[in-house]
């Protein structure tokens, strides 16, 4: 193929979604402390989903062992499987307890900005002899700054969305 | 397409089946694990029981008839196995990416039933309508041949799935996945085609049960029935492994058999959410 043609409906592309393109996307996961004497670091994956359930974006896997990825049930099986080089670009280790931002600038995983509208941030978390929590919230991309709180679950503590986040 | 010809009177038959003590019992197979995210040939482990319970044990089984298919298509041989008094485990190794089928298979078994005598005794012999010709004495009456087979089979993906195990050949008895058997999740629909020798099974009960029968009050089980086209759909409620199964009996081709009985089990999980 053309590199010159490639490139151009590249330019094409990033101005025409240049309006909303620079919003970034703040998630700020924390990882409760759990007391007891066989606490290990959870497996945690954060990902964005479109308004069909697909994944469009990888945005944080923290893990060990690729044995147990398949216990965040819900990422294994919408596309930690597929083992994508979205996913590589984002693995890390586990992490203690504490709190983690997370950014993200909007592109999808082919590095193209998404379109205005519904999408969902998705975060699961499995841990060895302890819980798997799944949680969601619905955001809108292309709309300005909006904040979005999710509630904490067993092994997830609160988690803040924001939205429309200037770079 | 013509649907497969179903028998007018299926209770008849079931009522001649109780009697015959062939392969009374359900076969079902569990594996250790249905999906799994390793990297390297990793070892699952599988127990095989004739049971009428849902993954309850009852009577060890014979493994002569388990196929093990890679997800290429090519057989595999099991590893270590053993049968105890209540059921039989054996072991795999899945050391490629992509779906496996295990599958236990029957050969038919052909059973001719008749009528003697001013008492209408009946009688019958293991053999098919060809065999039977010959065997059957001069005064047999209302001669009817049945084939019977058992089939049970389920579907373990190492990473990403793949539908090379899962394609239709057109003969016997099949079950087309249109869910693959990795992607039945709670919450969604899930479906399935039911065909004999590539012609929809029409009419057909299914049954789909969830594991832990013994631990709750209600069965919690599904009744479905084959549409047009040989389908059911359903929407599993619970995540885990189920047991979906279909007890068809249809008209046979007439040359080996009048009558084809299959009892099929199909062992999947279900995936939360």
């Amino acid at each position: 193929m053309n590199k010159g043609w490639v490139l151009g409906i590249g330019l094409v592309m990033g101005l025409h979604h240049s309006a909303w393109a620079q919003e970034a996307v703040t998630i700020e996961v924390t990882l409760p402390a759990i007391e007891g004497p066989m606490y290990y670091r959870p497996y945690v994956a954060v990902w964005v989903e479109n308004d069909q359930g697909e994944v469009v974006k990888n945005i944080a896997l923290w893990s060990k062992e690729p044995d147990w990825l398949k216990d965040m049930r819900r990422w294994w099986r919408k596309t930690g499987r597929y083992g994508g080089a979205d996913i590589d670009a984002v693995s890390g280790a586990t992490r203690r307890p504490g709190s983690y931002s997370l950014s993200w600038d909007g592109m999808d995983a082919q590095g193209q900005p998404l379109s205005p509208g519904r999408y969902s941030v998705h975060v699961e978390a499995a841990r060895e002899h302890g819980s798997r929590s799944w949680v969601q919230a619905d955001i809108e991309l292309g709309s300005g700054p909006k904040k979005y709180t999710i509630e904490p679950s067993e092994e997830l503590g609160e988690i803040h969305i924001m939205t429309g986040v200037t770079p | 397409m013509k649907a497969v010809k179903k028998l007018v009177s299926a209770t008849a038959i079931s009522l001649v089946l109780v009697g015959t003590g062939a392969q009374a019992h359900p076969m079902w197979m569990l594996p250790s694990e249905f999906n799994l995210s390793t990297d390297e040939g990793h070892w699952i482990t599988v127990d095989a029981t004739a049971s009428h319970g849902v993954f309850s044990f009852d009577k060890p089984i014979s493994l002569a008839n388990v196929t093990i298919y890679r997800p290429a298509g090519e057989r595999q041989r099991m590893g270590s196995y053993f049968k105890g008094e209540r059921r039989s485990v054996f072991d795999l190794q899945l050391n490629d990416q992509g779906t496996y089928k295990v599958e236990l298979k029957t050969p038919e078994r052909y059973m001719t039933r008749f009528v003697v005598g001013g008492r209408d005794t009946q009688r019958r012999i293991m053999a098919n309508k060809l065999e039977a010709a010959s065997q059957l004495p001069d005064e047999a009456r209302e001669v009817v041949t049945m084939a019977m087979q058992n089939i049970s089979v389920f579907y373990v993906s190492q990473k990403a799935p793949t539908r090379t195990v899962l394609e239709v050949t057109g003969e016997g008895f099949e079950m087309d996945a249109i869910t693959h058997p990795s992607d039945i999740v709670v919450g969604e629909p899930a479906s399935f085609r039911f065909t004999y020798n590539g012609e929809p099974l029409v009419d057909t009960a299914i049954e789909v049960v969830p594991h832990g029968t013994a631990y709750r009050s209600s069965r919690q089980q599904v009744d479905l029935q084959t549409d047009s086209d040989g389908r059911v759909s359903f929407v599993p409620e619970m995540a885990g492994p189920h047991l979906l199964s279909a007890n068809a009996r249809f008209m046979g081709d007439g040359v080996l058999a009048d009558e084809v009985g299959v009892n099929f089990l199909f062992s999947f999980e279900a995936i939360p959410q």
